[in-house]
């Protein structure tokens, strides 16, 4: 009877696997929302549902909406929220730099840890995204091998056992 | 003949009665052509004798505020697990199976050190497929296994694999073992589309796909330990989750290419947490930058976890459990930060004694401007979970509006390939579990 031994089978070990870069993204930021937070951040959102626009990893703050698509997603954006009387900044040419690291909310100070050294790099972050298994950094996109590199080195990071 | 791994959890060996049950199943299972391994959870949930909860309560009332050694609460939480494999392979005995039970270590669970969380860094199921071979069924502590490394003792360190670990130990086995079928016994029909206890009649699903079940687990749902659909995922060994005491079919966890087609699979709640939100307006991008930095650092440094992460160009907001919330405030509240010639002092909810006094020594030098951090406590989090719908014009609006019809503050959002997450006041989570199961259709889910 022959038996399966292989770790790479079984679980991720934990501490940081990889950083990567994914480009062509756009960034927008939607701000002086004023009134009813609710009711503006609704108006912001359904406005943006109807002009048929695809976003992702939104991001709220008390008068503002930031937001990220594909390149070039945003392109009638500004002309689509014209009506709400909000102040819309784009920012095309952005990448992101993802860190995979399983279990990285639960892992002792490991997602501060890697937001630490990020912002220890001088690299302008733009927007932050976090899940159970990553975290993500936005950046303009001639940064974003400067941050991978800084982040590759916090490959060392680990939760202490 | 194929092997079938059939994990048993607490309620499933809790009685007498729970036992044969289970051990009917396992006859079943071999009378179907199936060689079976067992793996068993500690006897019972809370309160019970055996239970890992009380047994962990024989240290703690000794004097509660001494806290165990990791490696010692190890030893006494492996003792639930091992008395329930004893008490499992005898029942099987007594019912004409012959059976041998194994702790983790015997059944060639190798982990990291990481006591009270260790991770499985390899298995070799030998004594399991020398059982097989002699053909008694090998009956297997969950949630334990074996550090080998140079600084444990001669014959090992336990480990145990943390909470959930008994599934794990059903898919690592089930993956070593070249398993037919990995089948999770428990005290739900299987996967459903929401908390029960919330909603009453979420459906069963009858088929999801790893990744949604192990984003479901992440996000709260309690049915399989996310752990066990990835490991399951790997080798693509068929998971299931199966009701003990019903003959219904329970939830098949395959990979996503021959999941069920639908927009949403669930809803899930997690988490008791705060959240703190830093009005950083009005600074430089390198004085936010800086601060952000600093602050982050002395977080990491001291283990805190952080979740929904947020940071703009007026404010940067994360929430904390609540139960490290008293550390962060003790690290941030009076902070002071000198950037270049400028000090800031930061200030954790209201006005405090120490964020005064530090503001006014500060100021002999140089009076600092305060950084004000907004807390929002009892907070939890909401996912929705279901890749199609995640990414699609909408997705966001007709969340929000859900929640806003339901007069619900949405504090923050986060999301993945496969969930969108909103921080929500606590005390509104059931309602709003309920209502979004219902708008998103997830009564018709299958």
């Amino acid at each position: 009877m022959e038996a399966t031994h292989q770790p790479s089978l079984l679980e991720v070990q934990r501490g940081i696997q990889s950083a990567e870069i994914r480009r062509g993204l756009s960034r927008a930021h939607v701000y002086n929302l004023e009134g009813d937070l609710v009711a503006a951040r609704l108006a912001v959102f359904h406005t943006i549902a109807l002009a048929g626009i695809s976003i992702r990893f939104a991001k709220l703050s008390p008068t503002a909406i930031s937001f990220l698509g594909e390149s070039g997603a945003f392109a009638s954006l500004r002309s689509a929220l014209a009506p709400l009387n909000v102040e819309v900044t784009v920012q095309d040419d952005c990448a992101m730099v993802e860190v995979a690291a399983v279990n990285i909310r639960d892992e002792e100070g490991l997602l501060a840890q890697v937001l630490a050294r990020a912002f220890a790099s001088g690299i302008q972050i733009l927007h932050i995204g976090d899940s159970h298994d990553r975290v993500f950094f936005v950046v303009h996109e001639a940064d974003a091998e400067r941050l991978k590199a800084a982040l590759d080195a916090a490959k060392e990071v680990r939760h202490a056992d | 003949m194929p092997i079938k791994v059939m994990k048993f959890g607490g309620t499933s060996v809790a009685t007498p009665e729970m036992r044969e049950t289970a051990a009917y199943r396992v006859i079943s299972a071999k009378e179907q052509g199936y060689r079976p391994v067992v793996v068993v959870s500690a006897i019972g949930r809370k309160g019970a004798p055996y239970a890992t909860d009380t047994l962990i309560g024989l240290l703690r009332e000794i004097d509660p505020d001494v806290s165990p050694d990791p490696r010692e609460l190890d030893l006494i939480m492996a003792c639930g697990e091992i008395l329930s494999a004893v008490v499992f392979a005898h029942t099987l005995k007594t019912l004409g199976l012959p059976a041998r039970a194994f702790r983790g270590g015997q059944a060639g669970i190798l982990t990291d050190r990481a006591f009270g969380s260790a991770r499985i860094t390899g298995l070799d199921p030998v004594g399991i497929l020398s059982a097989l071979e002699e053909g008694a069924i090998p009956v297997v502590c969950g949630f334990q296994g074996v550090y080998l490394g140079p600084d444990a003792a001669p014959t090992g360190e336990l480990t145990t694999l943390g909470r959930g670990g008994s599934d794990t130990t059903a898919s690592a086995i089930g993956i070593a073992v070249r398993a037919e079928a990995i089948e999770i016994f428990t005290d739900v029909d299987g996967v459903k589309t929401a908390d029960p206890d919330y909603v009453p009649h979420a459906p069963t699903l009858s088929r999801v796909s790893y990744e949604e079940v192990a984003e479901m687990a992440h996000l709260g749902a309690k049915v399989v330990h996310p752990r066990a659909a990835e490991i399951a995922m790997r080798a693509g060994v068929p998971l299931w989750i199966k009701r003990t005491d019903s003959d219904d079919r329970g939830t098949e966890v395959v990979s996503n290419t021959t999941g069920a087609l639908r927009n949403m699979t669930g809803v899930t709640h997690t988490g008791k947490l705060i959240y703190l939100q830093f009005n950083l307006s009005g600074l430089t991008d390198a004085a936010r930058s800086s601060i952000q930095g600093e602050f982050f650092t002395l977080l990491g440094e001291n283990g805190i976890n952080l979740f929904m992460v947020n940071v703009s160009p007026e404010s940067a907001g994360f929430a904390v459990s609540r139960e490290q919330f008293p550390e962060v405030r003790d690290l941030l509240n009076g902070l002071v930060i000198p950037i270049d010639e400028e000090l800031f002092i930061l200030q954790v909810g209201p006005e405090s004694v120490e964020v005064t006094s530090q503001a006014r020594l500060m100021a002999r030098l140089k009076a600092p401007t305060r950084i004000k951090a907004e807390l929002t406590e009892g907070c939890t989090m909401m996912s929705l979970i279901g890749r199609p719908a995640i990414g699609s014009p909408g997705l966001f609006a007709n969340l929000l509006q859900v929640l806003a019809d339901e007069k619900i503050p949405v504090l923050q959002t986060s999301d993945s390939e496969l969930s969108v997450s909103v921080l929500i006041p606590e005390s509104e989570i059931r309602r709003a579990v309920l209502v979004a199961h219902q708008r998103f259709g997830l009564g018709e889910a299958n």
